[in-house]
């Protein structure tokens, strides 16, 4: 009897304590998630401010700086995405499609269709803990009308 | 003696049937917590960028609401538990005058497993001002 029920204590707190590290690790999971995904926030929304701000040059004030978007996301964002793979698209150049960007790494782009500036970043951070069921993966878009100088 | 093993069993289950849900309304709960919060942030990035657009276009234009909206709802379309709802205020801009946009969205967790926890959609709101550069001419 005290056999039976040392066992039946031992199978329950199994149980409890399996329960218990699965709740903490989503816990802990979505926490770093949430860190990453606000840097990603913040990093293309300065992104599109700096895309949308204009060059230098004679025609500079009504051309997006697209090259200067890229690098102002990457320095945001680097910091909380450690070990993660972050690569800058040349100016112009949309983000390839999610089936062409590995695990671990992070595409930053910024493009121009029309007056409207896109900076978009897109892939999964190294970092995410693994989950089954949880996509961890990062795909944000931050649009912004070009600056409008008239002579 | 059979009796008492079958209580046992029947109080471990019990235990258990009370603990599984519990510990998943708390998990749900807090994922729910971080999206709010995250919902907030993204709404004001969205915000604050349709504050710059509206800045952006020319002096005494009404072309300063039509930039703004753009800029907002093309930077909250992506995100299918956050709503867009109105976005208000991003007048002409005049020079030298700020403008200030207040724009609210509608978080709904129905779609979404912590609509378990929170079967209700949350208003939410955020409001941004900008200012151009002094050197603008026009």
């Amino acid at each position: 009897m005290r056999v039976y029920e040392s066992g039946q204590a031992l199978v329950e707190f199994a149980m409890v304590v399996g329960l218990f590290l699965m709740c903490l690790l989503g816990a802990t999971s979505a926490s770093v998630y949430t860190i990453q995904r606000s840097a990603a926030v913040t990093g293309v929304a300065a992104g599109a401010r700096v895309a949308a701000g204009g060059t230098l040059g004679s025609v500079g004030a009504n051309t997006p700086n697209l090259a200067g978007a890229t690098p102002a996301v990457a320095r945001i964002v680097s910091p909380v995405l450690i070990g993660t793979h972050i690569r800058q698209i040349e100016p112009a150049r949309d983000c390839p499609p999610w089936s062409a960007i590995p695990p671990g790494e992070i595409d930053i782009c910024a493009v121009q269709t029309a007056g409207v500036v896109t900076v978009r970043l897109r892939g999964r951070p190294a970092t995410a803990i693994s989950i089954p069921g949880l996509d961890w993966s990062l795909d944000l878009v931050a649009e912004v009308h070009a600056v409008t100088f008239t002579a | 003696m059979d009796h008492a093993r079958r209580g046992q069993r029947g109080q471990a289950l019990l235990e258990t049937a009370i603990t599984i849900p519990l510990m998943l309304v708390l998990l749900l709960g807090f994922l729910a917590v971080l999206v709010r919060v995250e919902a907030q942030l993204e709404l004001d990035a969205a915000t604050s960028l349709a504050a710059a657009a509206a800045v952006a276009a020319p002096a005494g234009s009404s072309l300063s609401a039509e930039y703004a909206r753009q800029t907002w709802t093309g930077t909250l379309r992506q995100y299918s538990y956050l709503r867009p709802g109105r976005l208000d205020g991003c007048s002409a801009y005049e020079p030298g005058q700020p403008v200030t946009c207040r724009g609210s969205a509608l978080l709904d967790y129905r779609e979404t497993p912590m609509g378990l926890v929170v079967p209700y959609p949350f208003h939410i709101e955020s409001a941004a001002t900008a200012r151009s550069s002094t050197y603008r001419s026009r």
